[in-house]
């Protein structure tokens, strides 16, 4: 991780001289999970796609704005995209309609409440996870989403939110909650509409 | 991550198997297009800035040029003032020196270095010790050839006479002095020697 993050702010300091195949490199290795994680953050392509060229347009118009005492540049360019996504989302995102004074008193989905995932088509499960995990709370989705759809390690996602990994942990933690409850009240309603 | 134990956490299990199947499914790139217009804009980018730091090192590289040729001028100007020193110093003698000039140049370089700058007694005396003062009836067509020089013993008012300038009170006393004359006896310049 220490090797790749000097290897990133070299790869940075070759780009702000006009490097290109730096530029590439450094694209290469980081479009991928930022329009994925934009993706799931925000529900939308477009959302994805914008955040994506936002990250990597601050990189080329402003590559001195990256601080090397604040963190990563991983952290940094995720910091640009959380941003980014907060903001295209804060209009438009679905309200949690779980709140979690709720979840306090019935936090665990039992295991039979969630074979409805089994029930369900590939497609249809995907769907439905999709929605559920952009009905999260953002801080819960983002633990969701680097850890278990990225499958970030909880040292790396706190690098990279700005957390310790304990904080992380317990993010997800709370978030799979989340998820589980969403996911058995579908099953409910899916039997209901059945 | 920690491990799920799937006997005794089977919600969680299921749930980790679904996100699993979500991430499998949504293993996506930034479109490619994406990519190349990022590598587009980067390329543009970076080709303005060399042509303006270009710009930029031309201005100075061109204003340094024109500060040395100013310099240069300076250093040759002062350079010509130091071989040639102020004309006004030259026309200040007691006695013309344009004519001092011509007419020690035809009697020896030594005295070239006589040149009285100001009209005091003791000025003009030690004028008058480093050469020849060219005298009123001086003839700048008498060539060279027919000058000759005596050493006399004068009276002070014979040598304000002869059109020498003399100042002070030495009408009677005699001194020493040497004439360039001419052929017929022309007194031309004289230099007191005593």
């Amino acid at each position: 991780m220490a090797e790749l993050a000097r290897d990133d702010q070299e790869l940075l300091r070759q780009l702000s001289k006009g490097n290109e195949p730096a530029f590439t490199a450094l694209y290469e290795r980081y479009q991928g999970p930022i329009y994925r994680f934009a993706l799931h953050m925000s529900g939308n392509n477009a959302t994805a796609e914008e955040a994506t060229q936002e990250v990597f347009m601050q990189l080329i118009n402003n590559p001195w704005g990256y601080d090397a005492g604040k963190g990563t540049v991983a952290g940094y360019l995720f910091g640009i995209a959380r941003n980014i996504t907060r903001r295209a989302v804060q209009d438009s995102r679905c309200e949690l309609a779980l709140e979690e004074e709720d979840l306090a008193l019935d936090e665990f989905a039992t295991a039979g409440e969630l074979d409805v995932l089994g029930e369900l088509t590939n497609g249809e499960l995907l769907a439905a996870l999709r929605s559920a995990i952009l009905c999260l709370p953002q801080q819960y989705r983002e633990a969701v989403v680097l850890c278990d759809l990225e499958e970030f390690s909880y040292q790396q996602a706190g690098e990279l939110l700005g957390c310790s990994p304990g904080t992380v942990a317990s993010r997800l933690h709370r978030g799979r909650a989340i998820l589980k409850k969403k996911l058995s009240c579908q099953k409910k309603l899916s039997r209901c509409v059945k | 991550m920690r491990e799920i134990d799937p006997i005794r956490e089977p919600s969680e299990a299921l749930l980790s198997s679904a996100l699993h199947r979500l991430v499998k499914a949504g293993k996506r790139n930034a479109p490619p297009e994406l990519g190349a217009n990022l590598l587009e804009k980067f390329r543009h980018r970076h080709r303005r800035r060399r042509q303006v730091r270009l710009a930029v090192v031309g201005a100075l590289a061109a204003c340094l040029l024109a500060l040395a040729g100013i310099a240069g001028m300076r250093h040759n100007v002062r350079t010509v003032h130091q071989q040639n020193p102020a004309p006004a110093a030259e026309q200040t003698p007691a006695v013309d020196a344009t004519t001092e000039t011509n007419a020690v140049s035809d009697l020896q370089p030594r005295q070239r270095q006589a040149r009285p700058s100001s009209n005091t007694a003791g000025e003009t005396q030690a004028a008058n010790d480093e050469g020849f003062v060219p005298l009123p009836s001086y003839d700048p067509a008498v060539a060279s050839g027919d000058l000759q020089m005596v050493r006399v013993e004068v009276t002070g008012s014979e040598l304000r006479m002869l059109g020498a300038r003399v100042v002070g009170d030495v009408s009677d006393r005699p001194v020493i002095a040497d004439f360039i004359t001419d052929r017929d006896g022309t007194p031309y310049a004289v230099r007191l020697v005593q």
